[in-house]
């Protein structure tokens, strides 16, 4: 088992604006760790990119133990999540590593990073709810108080926002990347196969288990060999 | 802590504006933060890297100059080394903003973070 990240910096106070670690992230912590030696590590990543990084915790375990020469750079649109992704980089003392910037999915980074993501990291806001929940880059730039919502409002199936980055992983991956994605089974991972072999993408569920209601996955995306 | 490293790989995403990179800095606190120097992770690095924009931004920032061209064997010129590893990661930009050089939009940096968000209209 593999150390998972000291949280111990983070508060009460900054859990009411970000999200909480809880089963999602744990089982994606277990995900890559399945994963490391095999996976990851031989593909020797320069970038890799969270998206919506929240407290830290996923890219910092990945820098903490992927003995690689990686930059890890994350994203988030609510700047609460930024330094604390940042605060939890230095805690467990990766923060050389690890760039967070503050934006909407990949947003800036295009068409810089066009088929250089060799590692990217999505646990998105995969609840299903009525569509107007979900926060956009609109709503965070205008009132960012309260940006909670974002964390899990996934809209229809509760894939609003994962279908978003899902039809830009032939954009943004790099030949030999590898992508990972929290699911749950109301998102219809089959559906999201079949959506992602049209777009040269192979879908390979890591790890399953069932938290409460939810029943989590952890879904990886290659792209396909001719 | 906005690192010359990150900056690199940003540009300007406003609706139409194709040119909007490599951001200009304005107004920029800059520090340096000593750190160790990771040969590995330099080398690595260094495809994705825009040489020419990374040379721009280090002399509009007046810092020291950069070698007109990557050498043909990085991995071996520590002084080159030495060089890219003070510019891509010791110096700091902890506020002031990055202006796209051809639109001009202005995107923040705060509590050194970049900040790279459009409204909707922007966009």
């Amino acid at each position: 088992m593999l150390a998972t990240p000291d949280l111990r910096h983070l508060t009460a106070d900054d859990y009411d604006h970000i999200y909480e670690p809880a089963e999602d992230t744990f089982l994606f912590l277990d995900a890559l760790e399945e994963d490391m030696e095999a996976v990851l590590a031989p593909r020797c990543p320069r970038i890799c990119l969270e998206i919506g990084s929240g407290s830290g915790c996923v890219s910092t375990f990945l820098a903490m133990h992927l003995k690689t020469p990686t930059l890890y750079l994350t994203t988030d649109i609510n700047p609460r999540a930024c330094t604390a992704t940042r605060r939890t980089a230095a805690q467990n003392r990766v923060v050389h590593r690890l760039e967070p910037v503050r934006t909407d999915l990949t947003a800036g980074l295009l068409p810089r990073l066009r088929g250089a993501i060799d590692v990217l990291l999505f646990n998105p806001p995969y609840v299903p709810t009525e569509v107007a929940e979900v926060v956009t880059a609109d709503t965070a730039a205008t009132d960012p108080s309260d940006l909670l919502a974002a964390t899990w409002a996934g809209g229809q199936l509760g894939r609003v926002v994962t279908d978003r980055v899902l039809l830009q992983l032939p954009e943004l991956m790099a030949p030999n990347g590898v992508a990972y994605l929290v699911l749950l089974q109301e998102n219809k991972p089959d559906e999201i196969a079949t959506m992602m072999a049209k777009l040269g993408f192979d879908m390979t569920i890591v790890m399953r288990r069932r938290a409460g209601r939810e029943r989590l996955m952890i879904a990886r995306f290659s792209r396909t060999i001719e | 802590m906005v690192r010359l490293l990150t900056h690199n790989m940003l540009q300007c995403h406003v609706k139409n504006c194709t040119n909007g990179f490599p951001l200009r800095f304005h107004d920029p606190i800059i520090e340096q933060h000593e750190q160790e120097i990771n040969k590995e992770f330099l080398v690595n690095m260094l495809p994705r890297i825009d040489w020419n924009a990374l040379r721009t931004t280090v002399d509009q920032l007046g810092l020291p100059e950069l070698p007109a061209a990557v050498p043909e064997n990085p991995a071996e010129d520590e002084a080159f080394l030495a060089a890219l590893h003070r510019a891509l990661m010791e110096v700091n930009i902890q506020s002031g903003s990055m202006v796209c050089p051809e639109c001009e939009h202005v995107y923040p940096i705060r509590d050194g973070i970049p900040n790279m968000l459009l409204s909707e209209d922007e966009v």
